[in-house]
């Protein structure tokens, strides 16, 4: 859902409004029966997705009935016959995701390199209908049914499921089209047999993490935003800068997102899990993964990275690279996330070999090695993210080339990119910078304090009541889009 | 804390903010604020016109921005006055917000920048925020979903108007904004804004909207159901004379926009004007001295119009000499 569009508060406000009078009616004449909470559940979150997408709705309802019928058939056979429902249903999963995901870059992209003509005649042709525009959230929904199927095959638990709860797992509306990519253990128990449990603790929590995440949306992300220039290639300075905040921008985009969704889950009763852990903080890449969007590292980890491995330990490595090239292919079909996901896989196996001896050695040599960890960490990460924002591969190239010629980093172009912003535009930006780092500090604090959460400073009740006031008075009035729902 | 208490924190914390923030952009500050100020402004001086028989002008900023309604008066002998406002307010928020000030015996001057004739829907950015800052919310018939957004955005002064203001406090020792310059007496502004940027000529690729058309001619009605007369105008724009699907797209509007109300314009260059010379900061806004030639030339357009106005029938009082 997107919850910088107006229409998902508004469509939850319409829907939500009327269902709970009526059910607070209801329990108050002890007539309300407690299934009618999943089916009130089910009933918002599919109406909230209808508004959301009306296209990627008719084939998320497809797939929802496709796998619920599957998985059901699966757990009544044992061994092959099992194995074989569970396979296709992958499969097709996967097809459709590949369909809509990667049809026109396999064509354009990979076959346009060797037979020459292919790509104009596919575009003149238009393609094949559908193919190209991605439906929102098809990526994340895909993943979580097809971690359903593999969680179900492999439970030792095989009672039938039923279908209102399958439902409301797949399309628990702060989840469905941006993840957490939530898993069977954590989330189906929460949902199976679903009441509604509104409790004055419950409002308190989710408030807390709802104003973090908006404050981190509304105010940091959208007002970075029109700060980063994709067009400026010539001056070194302004390339920097619009990586630096392109990579503080994802964070708090995404971040911001998936915290709303933990707080509005919260409200419901529903604990989603953590997918950020103040990842700016970490002083390695390894540990930055484990900080980064955690639900879709480990389910690479757990369904792709282990089972190619298998029992072959010693290619450990390799598996590595390809899990997170393949990492990066899911993030676009382009051939900048292929190369985002390659670098980072190229920076883990760096760090596996080269990690534990440059450590030693700076440690040996250099005061504060720990600061030293972290401000290659984090300047690694920002070089990823230009690969990462930049699909132009001539422009890519422009860039890299820019940062790489040591006279581009003159005064004369440092003054070129500070006159570049009206004395407005300036202040805002310095706002912004300011507010940002306050918040990454905030978060490092936490970590140096080895608090339980690494947001229980943002989290403390008066600063979150602080930052709701903020929101308010500093939100951008055009949000941008979430970058995360172009995946 | 006692529970209900430390969740009513949260909407006393809400609640300030918003009120903090509606304060900024509706009263003191905020671009809102200057275009509210202004408008009360415009219906205090026009409701102090006593005369039998006046002209009001309307429109966007390319009424506001145009007229210099000192020296139409002088040569047309009825008060004039320039009731022009600003485009993204929208055409069916700015006719409902004229007509309440449309007396017995007008004569009503719309000149509606092409921002309003080809807008499919009659509502701009700042519809649904200016009606709720004039008092009149859901003026011009403001979807409520709109309505709800608009409403909850006239407490968010954003971080950028925030930086703005408050480097405005510290260099002029006030806050501005677009709107915030005086108007004179008649309604007109008193400074003249210069261009910044690159010019272009604007093209049209679209004739007047089906909606622009059924609005205007319903302002027709509501005119004539308070004993005034309308008259239309096509606005003076920067534009491209030589693209034939421009001239094209502004013969059909003016065409169309003929069958509703007498259309007053320039027929060989239909307003159409390629020296941007004439203009202030914007395609329509104009410099002093081309305020003064489209002031004669709207004088001469308009003295037929005028003139069976006051000999009308119905019309029982003189002009005021």
């Amino acid at each position: 859902m997107n919850f910088s569009d107006f229409s998902f508060w508004w469509v939850l406000f319409l829907i939500g409004v009327p269902f709970f009078t009526v059910r607070y009616i209801g329990k108050y004449l002890n007539i309300w029966r407690d299934y009618l909470d999943s089916i009130g559940l089910m009933v918002l979150s599919l109406m909230l997705f209808v508004n959301a997408s009306r296209s990627s709705f008719i084939i998320f309802a497809f797939e929802i009935i496709f796998n619920y019928v599957m998985v059901r058939l699966m757990l009544r056979r044992r061994g092959w016959e099992s194995q074989a429902i569970a396979a296709t249903v992958i499969g097709i999963d996967i097809a459709i995701l590949a369909y809509f995901k990667y049809v026109n870059f396999f064509v354009e992209d990979v076959l346009g390199l060797f037979v020459g003509g292919v790509t104009a005649s596919w575009q003149q042709r238009g393609g094949i209908p559908g193919a190209g525009a991605i439906p929102p959230g098809i990526s994340f929904y895909t993943f979580q049914m097809v971690a359903f199927v593999v969680d179900s095959f492999r439970s030792k638990n095989k009672q039938p499921i039923g279908v209102v709860d399958y439902i409301n797992f797949v399309s628990f509306f702060p989840q469905v089209v941006a993840g957490p990519i939530e898993r069977r253990a954590d989330l189906f128990p929460q949902i199976e047999s679903f009441r509604f449990k509104f409790s004055a603790e419950n409002f308190e929590d989710g408030l807390k993490w709802l104003s973090l995440g908006l404050f981190m949306k509304l105010v940091l992300a959208d007002n970075l935003s029109p700060y980063i220039n994709l067009q400026e290639t010539g001056n070194v300075w302004l390339v920097w800068l619009s990586i630096y905040l392109f990579t503080l921008r994802i964070y708090f985009d995404f971040a911001g997102y998936s915290f709303i969704a933990l707080g509005l889950a919260k409200f419901v009763g529903v604990q989603l899990t953590l997918n950020f852990i103040a990842p700016y903080t970490s002083p390695s890449i390894q540990e930055f993964w484990r900080r980064w969007h955690v639900t879709l590292s480990t389910w690479f980890r757990d369904y792709v990275f282990l089972p190619l491995m298998g029992a072959k330990k010693q290619w450990a490595a390799f598996y590595l690279f390809v899990t997170f090239t393949l990492s990066g292919f899911w993030h676009g079909a382009a051939w900048n996330f292929i190369i985002w996901g390659a670098y980072h896989g190229l920076l883990l196996l760096v760090l596996r070999y080269a990690g534990r001896p440059f450590y030693r050695f700076v440690g040996e040599r250099l005061f504060m090695p720990q600061f030293l960890s972290w401000a290659l960490t984090f300047g690694s990460v920002m070089l990823g993210c230009l690969f990462f924002m930049e699909s132009d591969m001539t422009r890519l190239g422009q860039k890299l080339q820019t940062l790489v010629t040591p006279w581009a980093y003159s005064f004369s172009n440092l003054g070129a990119a500070m006159s570049s912003f009206s004395a407005n535009e300036g202040a805002v930006l310095v706002l912004i910078l300011f507010l940002t780092t306050a918040e990454l500090f905030l978060e490092h604090l936490a970590v140096w304090q080895k608090r339980k959460c690494e947001y229980d400073l943002l989290l403390s009740p008066w600063l979150t009541r602080v930052l709701l006031g903020l929101t308010i008075l500093l939100a951008a009035n055009t949000p941008s889009k979430f970058i995360y729902f172009e995946f | 804390m006692w529970k209900p208490l430390k969740l009513a924190s949260w909407i006393a914390v809400a609640g300030l903010a918003w009120s903090v923030g509606y304060l900024y952009n509706v009263r003191y500050g905020g671009e809102l604020s200057w275009l509210r100020a202004m408008y009360e402004r415009k219906v205090a001086l026009a409701s102090q016109i006593e005369a039998p028989h006046r002209l009001l002008i309307t429109g966007g900023s390319g009424a506001h921005y145009t007229l210099n309604t000192k020296l139409m008066e002088q040569e047309l002998g009825i008060p004039v006055f320039n009731m022009g406002l600003d485009g993204p307010i929208g055409l069916d928020v700015i006719l409902p917000s004229v007509l309440s000030q449309v007396r017995r015996g007008d004569i009503v001057l719309l000149i509606p920048e092409y921002l309003l004739l080809l807008d499919e829907d009659g509502l701009g950015d700042r519809s649904g925020s200016f009606g709720m800052a004039i008092g009149q919310p859901g003026l011009g018939g403001i979807p409520p979903k709109q309505l709800a957004l608009d409403a909850m955005m006239l407490g968010v002064p954003t971080l950028r108007g925030i930086t703005k203001s408050s480097l405005e406090v510290i260099e002029k020792g006030k806050m501005t904004g677009y709107y915030s310059d005086p108007v004179d007496e008649r309604g007109d502004p008193t400074v003249t804004k210069e261009r910044a940027g690159k010019w272009w000529q604007m093209t049209f690729q679209e004739p007047v909207s089906k909606h622009a058309l059924q609005r205007i001619a319903k302002f027709r009605e509501e005119v004539e159901a308070k004993g005034a007369t309308l008259v239309l105008s096509l606005p003076w724009v920067y534009a491209n004379g030589n693209d034939e699907k421009t001239i094209r797209n502004v013969k059909k509007t003016a065409e169309e926009l003929s069958k509703i109300a007498p259309l007053i314009y320039e027929k060989d260059s239909l307003n159409l004007k390629s020296d941007s010379n004439l203009f202030a900061d914007t395609h329509y806004h104009l410099k002093p001295e081309a305020r003064t030639i489209r002031a004669m030339e709207l004088v001469q357009q308009l003295k037929p119009a005028i003139a069976a106005q006051l000999t009308a029938p119905n019309s029982t009082t003189k002009v005021p000499q």
